[in-house]
């Protein structure tokens, strides 16, 4: 018996599709207690387990799928899990976090995480119960959409089922590939999709029933319930609850950052017609909320005009900025359709909108030809062709099969100045803020653990209200901060960081979250350790996979520094290198790390991680004092 | 009688109430232990949050009527009349459960007893918690 006493369940399956081997093993208290959960044992596992060079559509990556203490629960917000592989989009550390009711099923069967490993020989889905877990033929699944695969599952294994699954993108293995779960959410941006599919892996879908143990029960309800009380006495918390994260696309217009033409702009003409004003009012029918959720951002829109009338799907800020302004698509209904079509094929609806904007931007400088495109007439906002040329990605066909790789990819492919025009970092497209003139925010894309990605460091607002223009510790300290909260505390406990960051929720409730539910004695200080090491370990997995680092696989896309903004107040801005460069030498100072990003040994040992300076060394990498 | 309703145009399908339900009943953290269910049902084409939850038929009710031990029973004299089960008698043979018109009384694999809204002896707590204000006593 595990020696966890409540939040962990104390047990990880572990699931050889190769073999059909299915074993169960102890949570051990180091795993519990050192690197808490989700993300924290996501990268310990691939560090551990993972050989350096492991090819992420081979049999011997692993996937991991992993809850962490406060999910599941009570805990406002508590339903999230963390899905996470070696890349293959990046071919570094890949994790997303998805709000799901897998998480609590999960741990209601007995598990607070589930390794898969190998390669199964026909498509199978994951069948986990507290009765046992059993690895199910899915054949009659294949090829269908992530909708139609929810609704098969659930018509076998009735309503109250969690499930991540994987739609067409995902077995065809396009890069960036996601999981889906509830018809509509998405995880796993640096294409954990197709790992699932490599893997030939469907679904994982649970249904549990038991006690989840906790600790001091009374108290994790009371410190919930006061949690409550604070967000819903906000005064936000209305409009919140209205329109959701989609009250950013009004806000990014007016502060000039929301994408426009493959982050050519950060203004768009049309932004009231795909804003979140427009949402509440005229296409919103129905709230969705992950497990525990105070505050549902699941704005479940309708189209109501033109030939996509009553086409439903689930909107976002960062999924119609991404499949909206920065493809030049100025209708919601458009959108809406856009959205749905991505998240049915199970592919990543920013970096879909990155590829698409990246292909657009190429025809219309001339650089690519209805030659390259298969005779596709790539234009701004013409839904149609985004439409055929999705169609073409997610089959892998033609011209699809190129941005199917994913910007970078796809930009080294063509050749020339191209990769001028691949917004990206580290081969992540980067999500819907536009940073030619946010340094901060830059650096946050820059340094964030996989890739350009918001989860990390969401500077953009600070940055705004701080002074775009200002460049100096603050901003890099404001950068770590956040990336210690965001990227750790709320990964490793996986719980959702809305409470936190839109309303407040004071960050000395989830301690006292943790230590009600666990019995254990954590402190904030503790939690920060924590996180930073994991960032250390996350440096570490990047390095050892690239065989050393540069600083430049740190910079943000080259269009910020080198095509300035035309449009809007900001016209005429664009990123300075100088102070970028900067800001990354105070960033890679405060982290322990050295000139060239790589962390150093001290900093290892800080963290007790001499055993990855050795392996690190080993295979090459020079480690400085 | 007055019954727990939940309005879907409110729902989210977090399932708050679940747990709470669980966690004042059963004293655990387990929202499968819930006496009101949430489902979130889809199709292709439409999405919608469902609920099932005891009526509260009255004295008259089926499971009450149909109790071969004689367990459950009308509680009228509670701040809102409910549906009550005296555990000494129940003998665990949830003829109740397949009598419900509105398949609201359910078996758990792990409980002995049925599980049914008794209204919190007229305070539901499912109402308390729900931050979308959803939950509602209606007649």
């Amino acid at each position: 018996m595990s020696e966890v006493k409540g939040g962990w369940v104390g047990k990880i399956l572990r699931v050889d599709l190769s073999d059909e081997k299915i074993r169960e093993q102890e949570l051990s208290k180091e795993l519990a207690y050192e690197w808490i959960g989700g993300r924290g044992w996501a990268i310990k596992i691939l560090w551990d387990e993972l050989e350096p060079g492991t090819d992420p559509l081979g049999p011997e990556n692993k996937l991991i799928i992993a809850t962490g203490p406060l999910t599941g629960t009570i805990v406002p917000n508590s339903g999230k899990v963390v899905v996470a592989a070696k890349s293959p989009l990046t071919g570094g550390y890949g994790d997303g976090n998805i709000g799901s009711h897998l998480g609590h099923m999960l741990k209601m069967s007995g598990y607070d995480a589930v390794i898969v490993e190998g390669r199964a020989k026909k498509p199978v889905y994951l069948w986990i119960t507290p009765n046992g877990v059993e690895i199910k033929d899915a054949s009659h699944l294949w090829g269908l959409s992530t909708f139609e695969t929810e609704i098969a599952l659930r018509r076998d294994h009735g309503n109250d089922i969690g499930s991540v699954v994987i739609g067409p993108a995902g077995e065809n293995l396009v890069k960036f590939s996601v999981v889906i779960t509830e018809y509509g959410r998405a995880g796993g941006r640096p294409g954990i999709g197709a790992v699932f599919g490599a893997k030939k892996l469907k679904a994982v879908v649970a249904h549990g029933w038991e006690d989840v143990p906790i600790v001091d029960i009374d108290k994790a309800f009371s410190l919930s319930y006061e949690a409550r009380r604070f967000l819903m006495s906000n005064s936000m918390y209305r409009k919140w609850i209205e329109q959701g994260t989609m009250m950013t696309i009004e806000w990014s217009q007016e502060a000039s950052v929301l994408p426009t033409y493959n982050f050519t702009e950060g203004v768009f003409d049309n932004f009231m017609n795909i804003g979140g004003e427009t949402m509440a009012k005229e296409y919103k029918m129905l709230r969705k909320g992950c497990f525990s959720c105070m505050m549902p951002c699941g704005n479940l829109s309708i189209a109501r005009f033109g030939k996509f009338k009553n086409t439903w799907a689930e909107l976002d800020y960062e999924n119609v900025g991404m499949l909206g302004s920065d493809i030049g698509v100025g209708s919601m209904d458009e959108v809406i359709k856009l959205n749905r079509i991505a998240d049915e094929l199970g592919a990543d609806t920013i970096s879909l909108g990155s590829v698409i904007a990246f292909a657009i931007e190429l025809y219309q400088r001339g650089i690519i030809s209805k030659k390259q495109t298969d005779g596709l007439e790539l234009r701004w906002g013409d839904v149609d062709t985004v439409l055929a040329l999705i169609d073409k990605i997610v089959k892998r066909e033609g011209f699809g099969k190129i941005l199917a790789e994913g910007v970078k990819k796809a930009a080294e492919r063509i050749g020339g100045e191209v990769p001028k025009y691949a917004i990206h970092v580290k081969g992540l497209e980067v999500s819907a803020y536009d940073c030619h003139a946010a340094p901060a925010m830059a650096l946050s894309y820059g340094t964030s653990p996989i890739g350009a990605h918001h989860k990390d460091a969401w500077v953009i607002s600070w940055e705004v209200k701080y002074g775009r223009e200002k460049v100096d510790m603050t901003k890099v300290e404001k950068v770590i901060e956040f990336q210690r909260i965001r990227g750790g505390l709320f990964e490793f406990l996986t719980v959702c960081r809305l409470p936190w960051i839109e309303l407040g929720l004071d960050l000395e409730y989830y301690v006292k979250l943790f230590n009600a539910i666990t019995g254990l004695e954590q402190s904030l200080d503790n939690f920060f350790f924590i996180a930073d090491k994991i960032y250390t370990l996350i440096r570490s997995f990047w390095v050892r996979e690239f065989g050393g680092w540069s600083r430049e696989y740190d910079y943000p896309p080259r269009k910020w520094f080198e095509i300035p903004l035309s449009k809007g107040p900001l016209a005429g801005m664009k990123l300075s290198k100088e102070i970028y460069d900067r800001l990354l030498d105070l960033y890679y100072e405060a982290r322990g790390w050295d000139k060239s990003g790589i962390p150093r040994k001290s900093t290892l040992e800080k963290f007790g991680l001499l055993d990855v300076a050795e392996k690190l060394e080993k295979v090459g990498v020079k480690l400085q004092d | 009688m007055k019954h727990i309703w939940v309005d879907a145009t409110r729902c989210s399908g977090c399932k708050i109430c679940e747990q709470v339900c669980a966690k004042t009943h059963y004293n655990v953290q387990n929202p499968s232990k819930t006496a009101l269910k949430i489902n979130t049902v889809f199709t292709s084409e439409k999405i919608w949050h469902t609920h099932t939850v005891c009526q509260q038929c009255g004295p008259d009710a089926p499971c009450i009527k149909s109790c071969p031990t004689g367990a459950l029973y009308w509680k009228k004299d509670a701040k809102i009349p409910h549906l009550a089960i005296d555990l000494n008698k129940c003998e665990s043979h949830f003829v109740c459960v397949s009598v419900c018109p509105y398949n609201a009384i359910y078996r758990h694999p792990a409980l002995s007893n049925p599980v049914f809204c008794d209204l919190c002896d007229g305070d539901p707590q499912c109402m308390r918690w729900c931050p979308m204000g959803a939950i509602r006593l209606v007649e």
